[in-house]
Order: structure tokens, then C-alpha cells, then sequence
């Protein structure tokens, strides 16, 4: 295993974790909000509204424009 | 009376934007980038230093809803697929995202009121798991960032989240799903 393999199963392992996290906070214990309630907790003010936009319109600038 | 920290923390949304568009310029990312993230901050800043000056108004301005509907999820596989054939860093793509991206910050600062009453009586959970989540994501990228040669110079033995997307980026399918994923997370972003 190289360092590369190391790097990309650091990403899947931090993927998975918000998978189980996600998979957690549906199973309904009301102690960790799901993912789509802590977006809609962050955007409730403008500032975080549009903050997250922003963060999401710079990943398209980053990944696509010059 | 406030602390310092507690004055600052009631600007984490400016700060993170702040800190993220410097570190992206830094990085060797085209300074439009970074600066359109220091312009957002800017302007949440001035508008938050400018609120405090003024009295709230009574009522609160309803928070404008966004639904994507059949007929925009189809325009926006169309428009994925017609742009992804246009070549990644060049204009016409740059254009092709930024209009979608001013668009909907525009649409999110608009339809957004300034004050936002929190319900004393209601208990949320707290969201903190997910932050663990998203600064383990940040801190796995800069430790990827920094075992590169340079800042500005890629490594595929320690890769960006960038550099992996590299290969899948080159092709206009690889493109053309990828805008429509990005389109399709803002949409569900503008929901929340």
C-alpha cells in the first residue's frame, strides 16, 4: 500500500463516517439531526444561507472555471 | 458583555468564507475564485456591522422557498450535458457556471431576512457530529495539500480531492455528470 492508497482511503473512511452518521441520526434516537436538518440549521440565517451557497458556488468555480 | 471570542464566533459564516477564499488563492487556485468567496465575507460583514446599527424590524420578512420541480431537474440535465461538452477551465464553462452560482447566492442573500427568530422553547440536536465530519474532511485535504511538492503543484502520491477529480473531469461525460450533480446540490442547498 502507497501513500497514495493511504490518502484515498482516508477520503472513503471520512465518506463512511458520514455515511454512519447519517445512518444514525435516521434511526430516529433525536440526538443527531440528519444531514439534510443540519443544512437547514445552518442556512436559517442569511449569513449561513448564503454562506453554504457560496461554498457550493466556489466548488463549481474551482472544479470547472478558469 | 461580550467576550472577544464570542464576538468573533458571531461572525464564523464571514470567517470561514474569509479564511477559505485567502487559502484557496494561496493554493495557486485562480485569484477569482478565492476573492469571490473574501467578496461574500465582505459584504456579510458590512451588512452584520450595518444591522447592529439599526433597530429590528417587527416584523420579519418572510424567508423566500425554493422547490426544484420536474421541468428544472430536466433543464438541468440538458444544460449539464450541452455545457460539459465545453472544455474544463475555459470561458464558456467558466460562464456556463458562474451564472447558475450568482444566481443562486443572489437569490439566497434576497430571499433571506436579516433577522432570524430562534424559538426559545424548541431543542435541537446538536449538529456538531457533522462539523466533526466536515473539519476531518478539511484536515485530511490540508494534510494532502501540504505533503505536495508545492502548494501549486499537484501530487497523485498524496492527491487532493482536485487531483482526483482530475481524470474523471477530462471527459465530457465525466463533466457533464458532474455539473449535474453540482446543479443538483444546489438545488437541494436553496430547499434547506
Amino acid at each position: 500500500m502507497n501513500s497514495h492508497d493511504v490518502t484515498v482511503i482516508g477520503y472513503v473512511l471520512i465518506g463512511l463516517a458520514g455515511v454512519a452518521l447519517e445512518w444514525f441520526a435516521r434511526r430516529g434516537s433525536g440526538r443527531i439531526p440528519t444531514f439534510s436538518e443540519a443544512v437547514s440549521r445552518a442556512a436559517r440565517t442569511r449569513a449561513g444561507r448564503v454562506g453554504v451557497i457560496a461554498g457550493w458556488a466556489w466548488l463549481g468555480l474551482h472544479f470547472f472555471a478558469r | 458583555m461580550l467576550t472577544a471570542l464570542e464576538r468573533v464566533l458571531r461572525h464564523r459564516v464571514v470567517l470561514v468564507l474569509a479564511t477559505a477564499g485567502i487559502v484557496d488563492v494561496v493554493t495557486g487556485d485562480p485569484a477569482a475564485h478565492g476573492l469571490a468567496l473574501v467578496a461574500v465575507a465582505v459584504a456579510l460583514l458590512a451588512e452584520q456591522v450595518a444591522e447592529r446599527r439599526v433597530e429590528p424590524s417587527a416584523e420579519a420578512r418572510p424567508r423566500a422557498g425554493f422547490r426544484v420541480t420536474t421541468p428544472m431537474a430536466i433543464l438541468a440535465l440538458v444544460y449539464a450535458v450541452v455545457t460539459g461538452a465545453f472544455a474544463r477551465f475555459s470561458w464558456p464553462l467558466t460562464i456556463a457556471v458562474a451564472v447558475p452560482g450568482v444566481a443562486a447566492v443572489t437569490f439566497a442573500w434576497l430571499g433571506t431576512p436579516t433577522t432570524t427568530r430562534e424559538d426559545p422553547g424548541e431543542e435541537r440536536p446538536s449538529a456538531l457530529p457533522w462539523v466533526v465530519v466536515l473539519l476531518a474532511l478539511a484536515a485530511w485535504e490540508v494534510q494532502a495539500l501540504l505533503l505536495q511538492p508545492s502548494l501549486t503543484t499537484s501530487s497523485w502520491a498524496h492527491p487532493t480531492l482536485s487531483t482526483l477529480m482530475d481524470s474523471v473531469l477530462v471527459s465530457h461525460v465525466g463533466r457533464s455528470i458532474s455539473l449535474f450533480i453540482w446543479l443538483a446540490l444546489g438545488g437541494y442547498l436553496l430547499e434547506r
